[in-house]
This record gives structure tokens, sequence and C-alpha cells, in this order.
């Protein structure tokens, strides 16, 4: 490669990427040293060894895929009926004007209630277990979800809308080769925005009732005081939300690619 | 043969303010293969009159009798970026489910021959203003209408582009023999594209005159701009809307 802005390019990427490793390594060294030398009070704030050490075991028990793989599931299954359910909804919406009217109030309340004080309600009528997280983790998603896609929907210049028109489009017509399509990276931004979301409600319902789980793990640390299970949750958390979010990151570079 | 006539077209619209007579008694008719200009001030109902005739809109009272299918264009061309030129293109074709393989042969037939054939594979946002104005007008014919109405369709283009735009085009339709209704702010345009001129009045808009370019010894738009008599129907027109 002899390109000199792509050289430019490459060096700016890895000097991005040299730099956040060494940030992270130096947050690491900063809290173990200060735990080593009880600048901090290593029973409350843990230390990275000792969550490091305890994850390797839960790995040797291969205790902890039973947890995250639970997990990992209600977030998937929050996640994608969040998802597809709040678009399909959206596209009600879009199609008919009525009842969007009619329905704006509920969904404006809907988006303004912390959905977290839902989550015992929805518990006790769904059931515990997978079913019960599932709906909770749905329910933070999915009102958001309505709300931004029919937004985005209707950001579509009404002129192209004129333009399939003058075609004699129908309105599946417009819907199929216009509004999708043109929505696809706002749709991509509406998942990376429910990864969260639905983590947020799978461990709000862990926490709440459960006997596997990341949450359950954290939940249960701080119940008997072990922070570096506690943390160890939190650090297994940051990773896999880490990956959902790149996968993503990867599927939405694979579009725009194929668009260009 | 006249492709469009329009019949003491009135359009009044209700709103919370009380009625808005917008169109007063709009009488005219293109014929087949004609240009006709629509001018007039701002705000009256240039774009209501077109979206009457292409049933987007219904008149209030009075007539509109189309022979045909109507092609629409834009200020902007509305190409979609996710779609290849070509695949942008055919994108009235396959709205209407129409895979008339004679209609497939005649646009690569106006790609080839506006020197557009070379980029059927590229995305929209990798050319230029006119080339994209170019493409939108092929994907309007693309449908073979019978008449073409065209909303401003150089007003997003700058001066240059527009003036070379505008001469591809009227070469564009004059070949394809389609009749067309140009609406414009631009008397100029109007006069170097258009067999007739249409001026209308204020709100709410009658048609004041009907002005057919008719002595203009040249042949194509950028020639009748040169001509000595272009000045005399551009003051005339000028005359009319500031009247």
């Amino acid at each position: 490669m002899n390109n000199p802005f792509l050289r430019q390019k490459r060096k700016l990427a890895l000097k991005v990427i040299i730099l956040q490793i060494i940030i992270l390594v130096a947050i690491m060294a900063l809290w173990e040293i200060a735990s080593n030398n009880q600048w901090i009070d290593a029973f409350l704030f843990s230390k990275p060894s000792s969550i490091i050490k305890l994850l390797i075991n839960y790995i040797k028990t291969k205790e902890i895929y039973k947890h995250l793989g639970i997990s990992l599931l209600e977030t998937m299954l929050g996640l994608s009926i969040g998802t597809i359910v709040g678009i399909l909804i959206a596209i009600i919406l879009w199609w008919n004007k009525t009842i969007a009217k009619v329905l704006d109030p509920f969904l404006v309340v809907g988006n303004a209630l912390p959905k977290t004080a839902l989550a015992p309600i929805l518990i006790i009528w769904v059931g515990t277990g997978i079913k019960g997280i599932t709906v909770v983790a749905i329910s933070i998603s999915l009102i958001l979800t309505i709300i931004s896609a029919y937004n985005y929907f209707m950001l579509i210049d009404d002129e192209k809308i004129k333009m399939l028109q003058s075609f004699k489009a129908t309105k599946w017509q417009i819907l199929t080769k216009l509004i999708i399509p043109a929505n696809i990276g706002n749709i991509i931004n509406i998942i990376k925005i429910n990864i969260g979301m639905s983590w947020v409600g799978v461990i709000v319902g862990e926490f709440i009732v459960s006997r596997y789980g990341i949450g359950y793990l954290i939940m249960y640390g701080s119940q008997v005081f072990n922070m570096d299970l506690v943390m160890m949750g939190v650090f297994v958390l940051a990773i896999i939300s880490f990956i959902m979010y790149e996968v993503v990151n990867l599927i939405e570079k694979k579009i725009k690619r194929k668009r260009n | 043969m006249k492709t469009l006539e329009l019949i003491n077209v009135k359009k009044t619209f209700y709103t919370e303010l009380g009625a808005l007579d917008v169109l007063d008694d709009i009488s005219f008719d293109i014929k087949e293969g004609e240009i006709v200009a629509l001018v007039g001030p701002s705000g009256s109902g240039k774009s209501t009159l077109l979206n009457i005739i292409s049933q987007l809109l219904t008149p209030t009272s009075g007539k509109v009798i189309v022979n045909g299918d109507i092609g629409y264009m834009f200020q902007h061309d509305h190409l979609f970026n996710w779609r290849t030129v070509w695949k942008n293109i055919l994108i009235g074709l396959e709205i209407k489910k129409d895979h008339d393989p004679k209609k497939i042969e005649r646009v690569k037939e106006l790609l080839a021959k506006y020197g557009l054939m070379d980029f059927i594979n590229n995305y929209p946002q990798e050319l230029s203003g006119g080339m994209r104005q170019r493409i939108a007008l092929i994907r309007t014919l693309a449908t073979n209408p019978s008449i073409l109405l065209l909303d401003e369709p150089f007003s997003a283009l700058d001066y240059q582009t527009r003036i070379n735009v505008s001469n591809d085009i009227y070469h564009i339709i004059k070949d394809q023999n389609v009749s067309t209704l140009l609406v414009t702010h631009d008397i100029g345009e109007a006069i170097a594209m258009a067999d007739r001129v249409i001026v209308l009045s204020h709100r709410p808009a009658k048609l004041k005159k009907i002005i057919a370019i008719n002595d203009i010894n040249a042949k194509t738009p950028l020639e009748k701009r040169k001509a000595p008599k272009f000045s005399e129907y551009f003051d005339v027109i000028w005359g009319l809307l500031n009247e």
C-alpha cells in the first residue's frame, strides 16, 4: 500500500488502539497497586487479580457458562422480540395515522415511565424464570423502539413518497421500497441501543427473582459481601455487551460496504 | 391530439381560517409532443395545479382529461442511494410489475445516447448533480408516460449545470416526442424550452395569458437564449408577472 492517505489513516487507528490499551492497563495497575498497598479497602473495592482468579475458577468449574448462557438467552430474546415487535408496531402506526394519533399519549406516558418500576409487577404476572425476565427486558426496549422507529419513518421526504406514487405505488410498495431500506441504518442504531436496554431488563429481572444468571451472581455477591464476585459479574457483563455491540457494528459495516 | 386538457378547473382549500381560493377557472391543453411552461408569482398555486393533474388532489370543480400515463419529475432527483443507477431507473417498471423487454431496451438506448451507460452500476451519490437529474428524467421516462410534469426540475442545480442539463433534457423530451408541462419561476428557462408559456396571476390564480414562442429562429434552448427575440418575450412575460 503506497497510498499516503491510507497509510496515515491506518497509523492513526493504530495510535488510538495503543492509547486505549495503555489507559485500560494503567487503570487496572493503579487499582491493583492501590488495593495491595491498602490505599483503598480491598474488601470493599476488590482488585483485578482476585477478580481474574475468581473468573478462572468459574470457567474451570464451568459454573460461569450456566449463568452466562441463561442471561445471554434472556437478553437475546428480549432484544429480538423488543426490536422486531417494536418495529412492526411502528410500521402499523406509519400505515394508519389514526392509530398513531390515538396511541400517542399512551406511548408518551409509557416512554416517560421508569420501566424498571414495572418489573416486579410483570414478574408476578408472567412468572419467574426465563419467561418473566425476558418480558421485563422487552418492556424496557419496546416503547423506545416504537417511538424512535416511527419518528424515523415519518422523517422520510414526502416528495420521495410522491415520486413513488406517481408510478402508482401501493402503500406496501412505499413501505418495502422506500421506508424500510431508507431506514436500515437507523434500525441498526435502534438495535445497538436495545442491546444495552435488554441487558438492563435482564439484570433488573434477575435481581428481583432468579437462581441463575449474571444478575443473580451480582446480587448474591453483594448480599454475602463477596465483592470479587460482584466485580466479576460486572466484568463479564462489560465484555459480553462489548462483543454484542461489535457484532452489530460488523453487520452494519457489511451492509454499508454492500451499498457502496 | 391533446394529451392533456384542463377545463374550468377551480380549487378551494378549506382551512381553519376559512375557504382559500387557489385556482380560479383554469383552462388549457397540451398537444402531443408539445412543451408548455407554466410561470406565475410564487404562491400562485402552480404546485396545486400539478397535484391536480397528477391526481394527488381533486379539483373543487372543473375537469382534467389526461390521455395516457403521467411522469412526474421534481426539483430534487430523489434517487435512492441504496440502489444502483440501473435499479433506480427501473423502479417505476418494478412498481408497475412491467417486464416489457422493449421498455428496458429503450431505457438502455437513452442511457447510451446520453453517455450514462458507463455509470449504471454506480450509486447516485457518486455522480454529479447534473448527471443525477438526467438519470431522474430517464427514470421518469422508463414507464413510457405520454405526459411529463416537470416541477422546477433545474432549480437545485448551479447556473452552468442548469443551462447544460436543461439543454440535454430538452433534446431528450423532443426526441421522445412526449408532451411536457414545465413549472418554473425562471422566465428565461420557460422561453428557452417551451413552445408556449402560460402566465398565471396572483392567488387565486387565473390564466393571464398564453404566449406562443413561435417566431424564435433557433433549434435548441441555448440558441434561443441568444436570439434577439428572446429578450422581447422576456420583457412581455416580465411585464405580465409584475402587473
